[in-house]
């Protein structure tokens, strides 16, 4: 019984050590061509374009301008100061406030007191940084506005000397009863710069520029009296009342109307709308796309630095007018995320990747409508691409059907 | 303690499991039956009596000759082993467990649970190269495939006369497997994933005989009441951005396209995939109480009419199927001794030879196989409790690879017997 006993336990631990070794799993090979994957190509050329402009806006980029340059005229740049509860402090009694300024930013380290822009100001004076043109202030003349006159210039340098940016200071201080009037529903603190003369292009900080320290702005200085025990203090102190929304009007003086290229621009307002023409079934049943490339290629001599593209499919179906080619709004609603891709173009060549809506819409998720090519608002605003419309422009897909 | 280590050593040296070969990607897998031996306490051969003296726990037809009841659980290891390139592959699991009842010597029921087949495989294919817009690709395609068939069996067995008895197996097929086809190029995989889904009824029948005094003949007729079949679901194919081999959002790098953005196929079934038909018969010499030599010869055939279909619509890591099989099977049985006080005749031995050719359907390739089992039983408490330790190698054989197949199996099963159903007076 003993020996029985015994047996049973070793048995027992066996299986124990049978269940828990570690079991190996290596792969085997072997030849897999009748797997039922296959990788396949297709290529489409048959793309068609049509150029369109609108009216441009470039509220979201991260200069302002003033001048002119490359057929595009800025005669003017808004700055709408924000709705800041320091404004309030024309009404607390424990504060004085002794002195207002308005503070613009600039790279430019060569600018003089000549060409430098007039501050203008009209306290009821709107616009809106995303949509804004220069078809709204068409009728625009600085006479309606109070001039500020010509800013003070401090040239900003750091321990050795070396450059670092350009402030220019106007005294506001006439504007005090202006800016805090809380009497007045439509207070909005729009100021404007102009230059009369709009020869050569001047380059400002817009607040898309940086997180506050070159944004235009205000800064108010004031004295704030305290008591501590028996004595009475007093601070003097600033504090900087940022932009709440900045916009350069810029009015294109000539638009191209080439039909053999597509042209794309943020200052010109030019965009091109490309229909791809793809059928229904273009892909096999139960593909997947591994690839799905836009090929566009433009002439280097036009376009130097890097560009950025932004290809957007279109969301709702748009009636083209014939014949129009220039809107005040963009007529194509784009569909955006998750399906708006944007890549550089760089030394000839722009490769757009596309196959994340060409998938839904082998797919039946997504209606193909067309694309919109539009240049991203980060460009410098004054340049310009122009794709060549050949055999070169080209869709290449690499997929893998079942 | 020295023996406590033997076994942690000879736990240690064995890769264990039922291990992945070629055979799994065949067709809907590798048949549990066609892998070493079914069950520790039967040994090599499936009708002759193994397990006791005129009883082998693989043919219902012996079973209503024990006296009592049994409940039999077999657990195993398998591993293969290529040697070029080299490839160990080993996994364990239960191989067997069996409860039979035999009802006053006449009759018995029985309940199992085995596998049947089994699935799981990784096989990847050469590198091979394509053209696409001025750029060279290397791709190579891979199949991962896990799951498998299992069986539950209900048996009985019939003591016609003194001389002859029936069995009967009714095996239910159930199980279900997932298949992940990749095709990898350019830093990441495109996998087509399904799922298939089985069930089937199998049947066995046994005919046991006495011919002559202590020569016995067994036969078991095979057939299918309900030919394996499948439910075949495949989903869309997706770029594995983030190799995990899953359809998901996990980071880094989301799959493609977005898993609800796509939907999967609708459920395909297939039916008549597997549908075994064929006979084995056996002959069984018993040399006094204790010894006995036996022999089994087989023919099996896959008769199903859809094994075409269900390929195009679930493509298998090895595109053919095993159309029929011959086997043939001796073995050399010592029993232990009913009511010896000696420790020695304690202990039964087994050892066996097995043989089988399977013929392939859409080639000329066939597969051979011969392996040699050796088992060793020890017998405790008056009941006839065992324990068996068995040990089975092989080598197989692909006619169209160069390569062979060298099969270890190490399964060891334990039997507990008790008399139940027995009424008890209430004290």
């Amino acid at each position: 019984m003993k020996i029985q006993t015994s047996s049973f336990k070793y048995c027992v631990l066996f299986i124990l050590v049978f269940m828990t070794y570690k079991c190996s799993d290596d792969t085997l090979y072997s030849d897999l061509g009748h797997g039922s994957l296959d990788i396949d190509t297709l290529s489409i050329s048959n793309i068609d374009i049509l150029n369109y402009s609108i009216a441009p806006n470039i509220g979201a980029n991260e200069r302002l301008y003033l001048g002119s340059k490359n057929g595009i005229e800025v005669p003017l740049s808004l700055i709408q100061i924000s709705n800041s509860p320091f404004w309030n402090f024309q009404y607390d009694s424990t504060k004085i406030i002794d002195s207002l300024r308005f503070s613009l930013y600039s790279n430019d380290s060569l600018i003089n007191l000549e060409e430098a822009p007039n501050l203008f100001f009209k306290s009821d004076s709107q616009f809106d940084e995303n949509t804004s043109n220069y078809m709204e202030f068409s009728e625009f003349s600085v006479a309606e506005w109070f001039d500020l006159g010509q800013p003070d210039l401090r040239i900003n340098s750091d321990t050795s000397n070396s450059f670092i940016y350009t402030e220019l200071v106007w005294d506001i201080d006439t504007l005090l009863t202006a800016l805090t009037d809380t009497l007045d529903s439509n207070l909005v603190r729009s100021f404007a710069i102009h230059i009369g003369n709009s020869d050569g292009l001047m380059e400002f900080y817009s607040e898309e520029a940086t997180t506050g320290d070159k944004d235009p702005k205000i800064t108010m200085f004031f004295r704030q009296t305290g008591a501590i025990d028996d004595s009475v203090t007093t601070d003097t102190l600033s504090v900087p009342i940022y932009s709440a929304g900045d916009l350069s009007i810029l009015k294109p003086l000539e638009i191209s109307s080439d039909s053999n290229s597509i042209i794309l621009s943020n200052g010109m307002g030019m965009r091109s709308f490309l229909n791809i023409q793809i059928e229904d079934n273009f892909l096999p049943a139960g593909s997947v796309i591994r690839s799905a490339d836009l090929i566009l290629n433009y002439d280097t001599t036009l376009t130097n630095s890097a560009y950025n593209v932004i290809i957007d499919p279109i969301d709702i179906d748009t009636l083209f007018e014939e014949g129009t080619y220039t809107y005040v709004q963009d007529p194509y609603e784009a569909i955006g995320f998750p399906y708006r891709v944007s890549e550089d173009a760089e030394n000839g060549l722009c490769v757009l990747s596309i196959k994340e809506v060409l998938q839904n819409i082998s797919l039946g998720n997504v209606e193909n409508l067309g694309f919109k090519l539009i240049a991203n608002e980060k460009n410098d605003p004054f340049e310009s691409i122009r794709f060549e419309m050949n055999q070169d422009m080209r869709l290449q897909i690499l997929y893998v059907t079942n | 303690m020295l023996q406590i280590r033997l076994v942690f050593i000879i736990g240690a040296l064995v890769s264990l499991g039922i291990s992945q070969g070629r055979m799994n990607g065949i067709g809907v897998g590798h048949f549990n039956k066609y892998q070493g031996i079914q069950n520790a306490l039967s040994g090599a051969v499936e009708l002759a009596p193994s397990f006791q003296k005129n009883v082998s726990l693989t043919n219902p037809s012996t079973w209503h000759n024990l006296k009592f009841a049994y409940l039999s659980i077999s657990y195993s290891g398998n591993e293969n082993v290529i040697k070029t390139p080299s490839t160990v592959n080993g996994y364990s699991s239960l191989s067997n467990a069996l409860w039979v009842v035999p009802i006053k010597s006449n009759s018995s029921v029985g309940l199992s649970l085995s596998p049947y087949s089994d699935q799981r495989l990784t096989i990847v294919g050469d590198t091979s190269y394509f053209q696409a817009f001025d750029s060279t690709f290397g791709y190579t395609r891979s199949f991962e495939r896990s799951g498998g068939i299992l069986s539950f069996k209900i048996s009985s067995s019939l003591k016609v006369s003194d001389r002859a008895s029936l069995g009967i197996n009714h095996s239910i097929l159930f199980g279900s497997s997932r298949q992940n086809e990749s095709i990898t190029f350019g830093g990441s995989s495109i996998i087509q994933s399904s799922r298939a889904k089985y069930n089937g009824i199998v049947n066995d029948l046994f005919i046991n005989v006495l011919l002559i005094d202590d020569l016995s003949s067994y036969f078991k007729y095979t057939f299918s009441l309900k030919p394996l079949e499948s439910a075949i679901e495949q989903k869309y194919l997706f770029d594995d951005a983030n190799g995990n081999g899953y359809h998901d959002y996990s980071t880094a790098g989301f799959d493609f396209p977005f898993p609800d953005s796509v939907s999967a196929s609708p459920e395909e079934r297939v039916e008549d995939i597997h549908n075994p038909n064929g006979f084995k018969l056996g002959l069984n010499k018993s040399f006094g109480e204790k010894i006995a030599l036996a022999f089994e010869i087989g023919a099996l055939n896959d008769i199903a009419k859809n094994q075409d279909k269900f390929m195009s619509t679930l493509s298998t890591p090895i595109p053919n199927w095993i159309e029929k099989t011959n086997s043939l099977k001796a073995s050399f049985s010592y029993f232990p001794e009913n009511y010896s006080m000696r420790i020695f005749d304690k202990f039964s031995f087994k050892s066996g030879l097995i043989h089988y050719i399977h013929t392939m359907k859409y080639d000329e390739m066939d597969i051979e196989e011969l392996g040699f089992s050796f088992g060793v039983g020890f017998k405790f408490k008056p009941v006839g409790n065992q324990i068996n330790l068995n040990y089975y190698f092989g080598n197989r054989k692909f006619s169209n690879i160069a390569e062979k197949e060298f099969i270890q199996q190490i399964q060891v099963g334990i039997s507990l017997a008790d008399i139940w159903f027995v009424k008890r007076r209430q004290k």
